[in-house]
């Protein structure tokens, strides 16, 4: 499909399910790279930051939370949009709103989007898109 | 039994509070006499248990030797004399020889009974007010005994009861959590499938592609027993919807197209009726789950090359729409009618058995979420219909954000 430049950061610390998102993300043309922790990802995106980051919440080491308030107090990454991809909203009703509780904290950006797992490909594919085609025409503007 | 009687409740409070009262024995408690309704509101009422009033008895001599005297005392003070004045009212001719030369006085008997030529009358009386008493005593020490059993059963039992209530939820929570990693992992496989599926190079190996749509098609039906489960759960525990538009030709479409369904068994068609049915609110995951759980029952339930049509029609009734899922396999009898939509309720009468019963539970619940109504139209042999309602305007349970 579209072979675009663009870099997006899949952070999980399910290696299978970071393989799955990474070939599909790949085969669309995205250049992927991968972290199994906050730790890692916040490494990750301060050497090289990513045009979009995929985040999981449930994470040993550093949860997605804290990653995402750490990446987002620094204004040099604030832009990058975010997609939260979990299955905890699901797991039962009151996990969801207090999935998205955890981000309200602070006065920082919310999310730019959230994906419950399982998540299917082209549900994914359009998501990404949508989000990284919002920061182009913001950064165009 | 959560509640429990309210004696019964009173009982094991009464209970738990002596058991922790130091050096008290319970049972010298009640068979002293405190009736078990006394203890049982003074320890509702908040008091301490410590400080209600109880007479204690160091032996059961001691004790017999109370209920003897108290009873001697009676009969020889109280019976003797009643006694007294009855014999004469029954016999008038007893009365000169009680020094009664009146008529009718009731003082003469009763200080008749009372002469010393008259101990020997009150002795016997006396004792046998006493052999009473004792056995009176006796029994009733084995009844407090007894009581005493039972309050510490009925608290054994409210203990179980909650250790039971305890595991039943870490059981639920430590399901639930498994079940979602399942589904989890299952998406993982599924994916992948997808995935190769999508390879170029695949095309040409037939085997590879039909092992590969297997590996899939079982995935997905997995994936949506899995749903079932967990959203049976959810919606039990509380009935919020993830409401969107969307028009029922969309919904039935997508359900008949559904991998899940077990293509090999007959066929999925979608009817015309419903081109006339206005956009609905709905959960569309939850609705398309249950039109694809009544369309793969159908199949399930019936021989090979069955046709099942699903369809929406607006009803007789304004303000909802009827959707349909009707096949001509060979119908329900009214026994298994009745048990239909009861968790795992199947109705064993296949032949080949493969469903958990968990699917049409599910289906009720999620419609009921949505306000409707949903049943079943058949006679045996003849086929079956199942009919669900979707009001229009969303009522029932409140929607929540996507």
């Amino acid at each position: 499909m579209s072979t675009t430049n663009q870099r997006i950061l899949v952070v999980d610390d399910e290696p299978d399910f970071v393989a799955y998102l990474k070939t599909i993300l790949e085969e669309d043309g995205f250049r992927v790279t991968v972290a199994f922790d906050g730790e890692e990802a916040l490494s990750c995106v301060r050497e090289l930051p990513p045009d979009l980051v995929t985040l999981d919440i449930d994470m040993p080491r550093k949860t997605g939370v804290l990653f995402y308030r750490q990446m987002k107090s620094e204004p040099r990454l604030r832009a990058i949009p975010v997609i939260v991809v979990t299955g905890l909203r699901q797991a039962n009703e009151y996990a969801g709103p207090f999935v998205e509780r955890f981000f309200e904290v602070g006065r920082l950006p919310l999310p730019e989007a959230y994906l419950d797992k399982p998540v299917g490909r082209d549900e994914l594919l359009s998501v990404v898109r949508e989000k990284l085609a919002v920061t182009e025409a913001a950064a165009a503007s | 039994m959560r509640e429990g009687d309210a004696p019964t409740s009173l009982l094991v409070e009464y209970l738990a509070a002596v058991r922790h009262a130091p050096g008290h024995e319970s049972a010298a408690w009640v068979a002293a006499g405190a009736p078990v309704a006394a203890i049982a509101r003074h320890a509702s009422a908040g008091g301490d248990l410590a400080a209600m009033p109880r007479r204690r008895w160091p032996t059961r001599g001691l004790r017999a030797l109370w209920y003897g005297a108290v009873g001697f005392l009676f009969g020889f003070v109280v019976l003797h004399p009643i006694a007294m004045v009855i014999f004469r009212w029954l016999d008038p001719r007893l009365a000169p020889t009680m020094g009664d030369h009146g008529a009718g006085s009731l003082l003469s008997p009763i200080l008749h009974a009372f002469r010393p030529e008259m101990t020997a009358m009150g002795l016997v009386f006396g004792l046998f007010s006493a052999a009473i008493a004792l056995i009176e005593g006796h029994y009733r020490g084995r009844l407090a005994l007894q009581r005493d059993q039972l309050v510490q059963q009925a608290a054994l039992l409210r203990e179980k009861n909650e250790q039971l209530m305890r595991l039943e939820q870490a059981n639920r929570r430590h399901t639930r959590f498994m079940v979602h990693d399942f589904k989890g992992h299952l998406a993982v496989i599924g994916g992948f499938a997808e995935v190769l599926l999508r390879k170029k190079t695949l095309t040409q190996e037939p085997a590879e592609v039909e092992a590969l749509t297997r590996i899939q098609r079982q995935t997905q039906r997995m994936a949506g027993a899995v749903m079932d489960l967990l959203e049976v759960a959810r919606l039990e525990r509380s009935p919020a919807l993830r409401r969107e538009q969307t028009s029922p030709r969309t919904l039935l479409e997508t359900a008949a197209a559904d991998v899940a369904l077990p293509a090999h068994l007959g066929k999925v068609e979608v009817g015309s009726l419903h081109l006339d049915c206005p956009v609905v609110t709905v959960d569309t995951r939850l609705i398309e789950r249950v039109l694809v759980n009544l369309g793969s029952n159908a199949l399930k339930h019936n021989r090979r090359g069955t046709r099942v049509v699903l369809d929406a029609h607006p009803t007789p009734e304004p303000g909802e729409i009827a959707f349909t899922c009707t096949d001509n396999g060979r119908g329900l009898s009214n026994v298994a009618l009745a048990t239909l939509f009861e968790k795992f309720g199947t109705t064993h009468s296949t032949e080949h058995e493969d469903s958990t019963g968990l699917g049409l539970a599910f289906c009720k619940k999620a419609v009921e979420a949505h306000g409707g109504r949903i049943w079943c139209e058949s006679s045996e042999g003849q086929g079956a219909r199942f009919i669900f309602t979707i009001p229009l305007e969303p009522k029932g349970a409140s929607n929540v954000d996507n």
